[in-house]
């Protein structure tokens, strides 16, 4: 089933930050993505909310390459995937990934976490990078812990982190796999405060997640994806109030 | 539902340098391997190989694997008393005595068997009298060592055990005595098995260090059979496999051993 | 029992000439061991082929074989299977190396293996290159947790390294021994042997006791 499919690819007129056409990926027999085709505008905002196993991570993960996939084709801005090594390398410099289990580098102090990618990627001084570190370290809340470790910080302490590590690349699009699932419930503001003062800088998201209120308040688009398909894509307030899939509505009934 | 390990198989795609790394090098690696062999090894000797000598000595080769195996067995089966007695008394309110065990046990941990071994032998007699035959230095310097680790092992057996079985037995009113025989050991014991059979293979490993003191087991007899024969690849390629198929027996038996406490526990 | 501590003073230029010789032994053994762990580590990351094959089979043949015998083979039938021409401090270092190599290649994968998967995850989602990866995110994680067991191969190899004085090499315990013979005070010159070793390895086991406890409270 495809939705909102662009018939052709316009290579380097399209508006769309992100296009996917019929993207299939496999684990061993296991199909977890059974041909998803979705666009993503700039600056849009795009919440993909499912149960769990339905795809949602395994989707994100190939928008940055961490994943490769078997069939279909996707487009980040101007480079297509699957691509070269150096193409990967780009995507994901200009595709950052916020993760459920944050994945901080234990070994160094807050600061050199997000100071690092910069200067290995971008060829920036750690001058520099320890400059733009500390600008985004403060944007989300965190300057005062800059020089601990992150075994010293509280869980919603550390995903802020995280964001900043994956905003120090300067990121295009930015992918959050539910990114507060791990957190005690009283973190899950800091982060999602955080999440929406970005949503409002323009920078295209895709975020993965269980947070519906935050979806149906941030969102531009929710998508809803069940066993590898998306079934449906809407504005929230159709999503969330005029549900027209028979199983959209009882995974609604269920959380809601 | 994907595992969670597939999911987190993120796979980098290949770039030259992988390439060079995955093929170039191990193939590189693989064709000196051989060349090295083809050209370094001395085949028309190889060829002049005589293994009769292996079947001409049988006996006393298997006298050596006996000794082997005996003088392994029972010094292992004396350090497995002394070390669950030094366990044990790791644990009475005397502070002097523990500190004494652990310092002993260090020792015996941080010399290498072979000087233990000589100074049993030799240093002994000078200092206390007592003279020993090679065999029974071997069998105490064994005894003693493999003492230290088993203590360690039936140490962490013990400390392994939850902290709810001491309670359930003292709620029960048993005196020490009956704690530890009944409720403690007997949990220890089970827990202990694969660091013994570990250990336990180690010392069979460890018996061919006898040999600097011509003990009797199997590496001193092949390397006698050596120098008469002037045959040393025959023989020590033999005893080489004869330890391997010995290690190798050794790791099954401890297979089967676990098995079978497991089905006995729950 | 008397312990003659002048006996000892005698012959210290002997005994230290061995106890050199003992510190290069393990010193030399351990780099080549290093060097030949690597390699061997680097073909059981492959998953599979024939260089995987060789060295799994490199790491299970040689941490079950018995040292002796290893260093007897490789003295005795060297020269004549292999045309080697080592001295018997070469062929007993090489030897030493052998089997340390293959414990030491179980350790450097264990450590690599060690490594969650989210840290490698995170490093790629951030785009860098698998030599920074490697680098700054990997080996420093990996390096850390083998520290321990890498020091416990070298107190292995400080009590194997007493084992060459059977081919003849004039390490501390071969003097030890050739010096107790002579003058018969094996009480003396064994028990400094002894208390020799012990000062050597004790603080490596120290320090390993102690490493192992910070890092099972860091899990925790």
């Amino acid at each position: 089933m495809t939705l909102n499919t662009v018939g052709d690819f316009f290579p380097g007129s399209s508006p769309q930050m992100i296009v996917c056409k019929g993207v299939r990926k496999f684990f061993g027999t296991f199909e977890a993505l059974k041909g998803v085709s979705l666009e993503v505008a700039r600056g849009e905002v795009l919440c993909i909310i499912g149960p769990s196993g339905g795809g949602k991570s395994a989707f994100l993960r190939t928008l940055n390459g961490l994943e490769p996939f078997d069939a279909g084709r996707i487009r980040i801005d101007q480079i297509e995937l699957p691509g070269t090594h150096r193409e990967i390398l780009e995507v994901r410099r200009e595709v950052g990934m916020v993760f459920q289990s944050f994945n901080l580098f234990p070994h160094m102090t807050v600061r050199r976490n997000v100071a690092l990618a910069p200067v290995r990627g971008r060829g920036l001084s750690w001058a520099e990078a320890n400059m733009r570190a500390e600008r985004l370290l403060a944007r989300v809340g965190i300057f005062d812990q800059i020089d601990k470790y992150p075994s010293q910080l509280s869980g919603g302490q550390q995903q802020r982190v995280a964001i900043a590590r994956a905003l120090a690349m300067e990121p295009k699009v930015l992918l959050f796999d539910e990114p507060t699932s791990s957190l005690d419930p009283e973190m899950v503001q800091e982060v999602l405060e955080v999440m929406r003062e970005l949503a409002h800088t323009g920078i295209t998201m895709l975020v993965a997640t269980h947070e519906m209120g935050f979806a149906r308040e941030i969102a531009d688009h929710v998508a809803f994806m069940v066993d590898g398909t998306l079934l449906h894509l809407a504005p929230p307030k159709e999503f969330f109030d005029h549900p027209s899939d028979p199983r959209l509505n009882s995974f609604l009934s269920k959380v809601l | 539902m994907v595992s969670g390990t597939e999911l987190a198989r993120a796979e980098q795609p290949r770039s030259t340098l992988s390439f060079v790394v995955y093929w170039i090098l191990p193939t590189a690696l693989g064709v000196a391997l051989i060349a090295w062999l083809i050209v370094g090894v001395n085949w028309s000797f190889v060829r002049g190989l005589d293994f009769s000598v292996v079947y001409q000595y049988r006996i006393a080769l298997l006298q050596g694997l006996l000794n082997t195996v005996l003088i392994t067995f029972f010094s292992l089966l004396l350090g497995l008393a002394l070390g669950f007695a030094f366990a044990c008394l790791a644990y009475v309110p005397f502070a002097p005595l523990r500190w004494l065990i652990a310092a002993y046990i260090e020792v015996l941990r941080d010399t290498p068997l072979v000087v233990a071994l000589f100074w049993i032998h030799f240093a002994l007699p000078v200092a206390t009298g007592i003279t020993t035959t090679a065999f029974e230095s071997g069998f105490i310097a064994m005894a003693l060592q493999s003492s230290a680790y088993l203590a360690d092992a039936v140490r962490a057996g013990i400390q392994a055990i939850p902290k709810g079985q001491w309670d359930a037995a003292d709620a029960l009113g048993l005196s020490r005595m009956w704690k530890w025989f009944d409720v403690i050991l007997p949990q220890a014991f089970k827990i202990i098995i694969p660091p013994l059979a570990n250990i336990a293979l180690g010392y069979f490993k460890a018996s061919s260090v006898l040999a600097l003191l011509s003990v009797g087991e199997l590496t001193t007899v092949a390397t006698r059979i050596s120098n008469y024969t002037f045959k040393p690849i025959e023989m020590f390629t033999t005893i080489g496999v004869v330890y391997l198929c010995l290690g190798y027996f050794l790791s099954f038996l401890t297979f089967r051993l676990e098995k079978l406490f497991r089905i006995a526990q729950t | 029992m008397s312990f003659d501590t002048s006996v000892i003073w005698q012959n210290l230029p002997m005994l230290l000439a061995g106890i050199w010789l003992t510190v290069a032994i393990v010193f030399l053994s351990l780099a080549v061991a290093i060097v030949i762990g690597s390699l061997v580590c680097a073909g059981t990351l492959l998953g599979r082929g024939f260089v995987y094959d060789l060295s799994v089979g490199y790491v299970a043949l040689f941490r079950a074989l018995p040292e002796p015998v290893i260093i007897f083979w490789l003295y005795y039938c060297g020269p004549l299977i292999l045309n080697s021409k080592l001295s018997a401090f070469e062929s007993g270092t090489i030897a030493l190396a052998i089997p340390s190599g293959a414990y030491l290649a179980e350790i450097f994968r264990a450590g690599i293996q060690a490594v969650p998967r989210g840290q490698i995850e995170a490093a790629r989602a951030l785009g860098l290159s698998s030599f920074w990866l490697v680098w700054d995110v990997v080996a420093p994680q990996a390096l850390r947790m083998m520290i321990p067991p890498i020091l416990g191969v070298v107190t292995i190899l400080i009590k194997n390294s007493a084992l060459v004085s059977a081919i003849g090499v004039e390490e501390l315990f071969y003097r030890a021994t050739v010096l107790g013979g002579q003058t018969f005070h094996y009480f003396e010159f064994l028990t400094v042997a002894a208390v020799v070793y012990f000062l050597m390895i004790l603080p490596l086991s120290v320090l390993v006791q102690r490493q192992e406890r910070r890092l099972l409270a860091k899990v925790w």
